[in-house]
């Protein structure tokens, strides 16, 4: 390799430009490379929550082989306020259901419907499945609603179907706390752009920890998960003092207001919500709809009609595809919350063990009538 | 719109392109000003008004300077220009801190009085934007400089993106002429411009911010910590300011050579300076060089006995301090370092006359000696710089010299140890030349890749929470 110094301006401008086109090569290369392995090899590195889910999920059902399963689907309501351990072994007759919490951040009934058809693939169909609702999401226009909590990365490309025309929204009382490009482009850019920065911490967690130790885990409760996949609420706290629940409050308002403004059930939200109850009419699977409960400071956000349309409308598909409806709005007072709608662990105690004897003990007695609960419901694989 | 973040790439590629494309001289001053004025005005709106009308003024009381022959004249206009700009930086910046101070100083003697609080907003990068505005008058005054004929040339001189909110502070008679110049597209500059901002970007996102993430938990609360951890979080804070500073002057340097235009260079391996008039050699460099020709060197500089001097170098350095933000804890800060220079000096004159002595110290285990002093002054000089209470910096010390238990540092110490070996590697590979040698010898494929390593790991190993540069908010 002859000195740069002696080399002419001409290459010396040559070897500038080959420095810096391997450089970019190698870096579009190296993030081209993380992005496959992310994206479609390593389910933990692409989707972290739903991976750790699933991992629990599989151990729940070999430990279990006889007794049938009872998924739940919901939002980080539920993944804080559905304590499954307190269900076990409710039931007096053998086989006695396993109920496991798959409730995702963020998710509203398109991401349920992302997890139910994957749990399917994977070779596992439970018995029956819990879906919550969460009002605010059956309002999916533009960049409200679910999508407005949706990481694309998470995602494989065929599931971006489900995700494909959102209404545009009408403007906003307020404007909304995160103003989001649309899905398509969120996913392409996360995809190949962002996929590396992104999963910064997840990666360097898993090769090198004691250089992460101390980032927050807030935005990753199902660190925590119990073997049901339950996770407490802000970091298992007990209560909220005054300042935090005040805080938490306004956070809630600030994100939810706008997205009750204009509230209505989106078509693409209802398509989510058929489709899902269809796919668990088709695969002989009985669903629950259910609200989780909303302290006073968040039921206030609603319109008054707003009740009355929702319950309308649940009514109507819980009819028509053969569902239970449970509205448990007013089941916890303001005290067991976090912030107007996340449960503390003493509210979701005392939730679950509510929800056992009012809910769950009449649909197991349902799924006994309507399915042979003696056999393993974890038919072939996809 | 911070340098590294994905708004600010996105920014700078969108302007990189337009300013290469478009081929006409005049249509790229105007773009880059455009641009500056826009990068401003994304923290807020009327901040880039001010900024607009400030500089409009120096502009015509400049070119009045210029033009005028009459001396009282030319002393009255220079007169007004300062006055404008300190007054906007002391109402913006001081105001507060000195009613407060007023405040507290009448009721320590009696008085029963309550002075208003203004309400007001810290314009970014004033301190920077103002030394530079007043340097161009008084380079205009002393004719060191002919005052710039186009206003649009000028305002990009104070505007100029990449060393608008923290410097480096540039000089009229240095990056005037760079304006006026055609710029041709050449790799070699632009290969430069990456190389500053990826070394830039990787202090900052890798080091600076980790570093933070060890030394704000025991700056917060150092009584809740043990003497061992604080003196680690002082070593982590002193990595982290230098690495913040340099790091974000790197990537401004970056960023113009990408544009073709040179910043002045800021810093030259602090940490290795043998005594404290060294250090200021190489830390802020354009600050430091700033405050000797406008201020220490028309105090009448070193020619005025020790005395004068001492005082000269005293009061340099206290209002340097005061430059940096308005909290005694800076006063004291620079009263500090204004101590150890006039200490410096002191036993430089001592050790003049013996020459056992200064050999000693030229040797090798007293150069390293006098660096590692060095090192520890600077960074007791940090406590006070980061503290923002005389009482917080009090119990600082006291954990740091009075052996205490308490709680270990926070976070696995591997990262630290790790970083500030690699951040002494560095030092020296540089400083001895080594790097420079490899680097020429090195094919340029494997300096590619080293860039995208480089890349990959500032991008990789940033920590959750990116934190502002520490000297935006001077």
């Amino acid at each position: 390799m002859r000195n740069p110094g002696s080399l002419n301006k001409r290459q010396r401008n040559a070897r500038a430009r080959t420095m810096l086109s391997w450089g970019l090569l190698v870096f579009f290369g190296m993030a081209g490379a993380f992005t496959i392995v992310a994206g479609s090899i390593s389910t933990e590195l692409r989707d972290p929550e739903y991976n750790a889910k699933l991992s629990k999920l599989r151990e729940r059902v070999t430990e279990n082989p006889d007794r049938p399963l009872i998924v739940i689907l919901g939002s980080s309501r539920s993944a804080a306020g559905m304590r499954p351990d307190v269900w076990q072994n409710l039931s007096p007759q053998e086989p006695s259901p396993i109920v496991f919490n798959f409730a995702i951040t963020g998710a509203g009934p398109r991401q349920h419907l992302i997890v139910l058809r994957r749990i399917l693939a994977q070779g596992i169909r439970p018995a029956g499945v819990l879906v919550e609702v969460l009002p605010a999401f059956l309002y999916q226009a533009d960049s409200l609603g679910e999508e407005a909590s949706l990481k694309c990365r998470h995602m494989l490309a065929d599931e971006l179907a489900i995700y494909g025309h959102s209404p545009p929204a009408p403007p906003p009382v307020r404007p909304p706390p995160v103003r989001q490009p649309p899905v398509r482009r969120r996913f392409w850019y996360s995809k190949w752009l962002d996929q590396w920065y992104s999963s910064r911490i997840r990666v360097v967690r898993h090769y090198a920890p004691g250089w992460v130790a101390g980032e927050p885990l807030h935005q990753e409760r199902w660190k925590k998960l119990d073997a049901w996949g339950w996770s407490p609420f802000a970091s298992g706290a007990k209560a909220a003092t005054a300042d935090e629940y005040r805080r938490g409050v306004a956070l809630s308002r600030r994100e939810y207001e706008p997205r009750l403004a204009h509230w209505e059930v989106s078509d693409v939200a209802d398509q989510a919500v058929q489709e899902l109850l269809k796919t668990c009419q088709r695969e002989r699977m009985s669903a629950v709809l259910y609200l989780m409960p909303e302290g006073s400071p968040f039921r206030e956000l609603y319109r008054p009609s707003v009740r009355t349309e929702l319950e309308s409308y649940l009514t109507r598909v819980c009819h028509d595809h053969d569902a239970t409806l449970l509205d448990a709005t007013l089941w916890n007072t303001d005290e067991d919350f976090w912030d107007g709608h996340h449960l503390l662990v003493d509210g979701a105690t005392r939730f679950s063990q509510r929800l056992g004897r009012e809910l769950l003990d009449p649909f197991v007695a349902k799924l006994r009538r309507s399915h042979d609960l003696s056999q393993r419901p974890v038919p072939e694989r996809h | 719109m911070l340098f590294c973040s994905q708004q600010y790439l996105l920014f700078f590629m969108l302007v990189f392109t337009a300013y290469w494309v478009i081929p006409w001289q005049q249509a790229r001053v105007y773009l880059l000003l455009a641009a500056s004025l826009f990068f401003y005005a994304s923290w807020n709106h009327w901040l880039a008004a001010i900024i607009a009308v400030s500089t409009t003024l120096d502009y015509f009381v400049a070119r009045a300077i210029d033009r005028s022959s009459d001396e009282r004249r030319r002393k009255l206009l220079l007169s007004i220009t300062i006055t404008a700009n300190l007054g906007l930086l002391c109402y913006f910046k001081y105001a507060n801190f000195f009613l407060s101070s007023l405040e507290q100083t009448l009721q320590a003697a009696g008085a029963t009085v309550s002075l208003p609080v203004l309400s007001v907003i810290l314009p970014i990068g004033i301190s920077f934007y103002t030394f530079e505005a007043i340097n161009y008058a008084v380079d205009v005054y002393r004719r060191h400089v002919r005052a710039e004929r186009s206003l649009p040339h000028f305002m990009l001189f104070i505007t100029f993106f990449p060393h608008l909110v923290a410097g480096p502070i540039v000089r009229a008679r240095d990056f005037l002429s760079q304006i006026d110049r055609p710029k041709q597209w050449n790799w070699l500059r632009l290969n430069l411009g990456v190389q500053f901002f990826l070394m830039g970007m990787f202090k900052k996102m890798v080091i600076a911010d980790r570093m933070a993430a060890f030394a704000d938990p025991v700056f917060a609360n150092p009584e809740q910590f043990r003497t061992s951890a604080v003196w680690l979080a002082v070593l982590a804070y002193s990595i982290q300011i230098y690495c913040d500073f340099s790091g974000y002057t790197d990537m401004a340097i970056g960023s113009a050579h990408m544009l073709g235009y040179k910043l002045a260079r800021n810093f030259n391996m602090p940490y290795l300076a043998t005594n404290i008039s060294d250090f200021w050699r190489r830390w802020h460099i354009s600050l430091s060089s700033w405050l000797r020709d406008y201020l220490f060197i028309p105090l009448g500089g070193s020619h005025g006995g020790t005395w004068a001097t001492n005082r000269n170098l005293l009061i340099t350095m206290t209002l340097g301090g005061l430059w940096h933000g308005a909290s005694w804890t800076f006063v004291a800060w620079g009263v500090l370092h204004g101590l150890l220079l006039v200490g410096h000096r002191t036993f430089r004159d001592f050790s003049a006359n013996r020459p056992r002595l200064t050999a000693a110290l030229q040797s090798l285990p007293g150069t390293l000696g006098r660096i590692v002093l060095t090192y520890l002054c600077v960074s007791l000089g940090w406590v006070l710089f980061r503290a923002t209470t005389f009482t917080a910096a009090a119990t600082l010390f006291k954990q740091m010299f009075v052996p205490c238990e308490g709680q270990h540092l926070l976070m696995s110490k591997q990262s630290l140890l790790v970083l500030t070996a690699l951040v002494m590697a560095c030092h020296l590979l540089v400083s001895s030349g080594l790097w420079k040698r490899i680097a020429e010898r090195l094919p340029a494929p494997v300096l590619g890749v080293g860039y995208a390593i480089v890349l990959s790991l500032a991008l990789l190993l940033s920590p959750l929470a990116g934190k502002a540069f520490i000297y935006f908010q001077f």
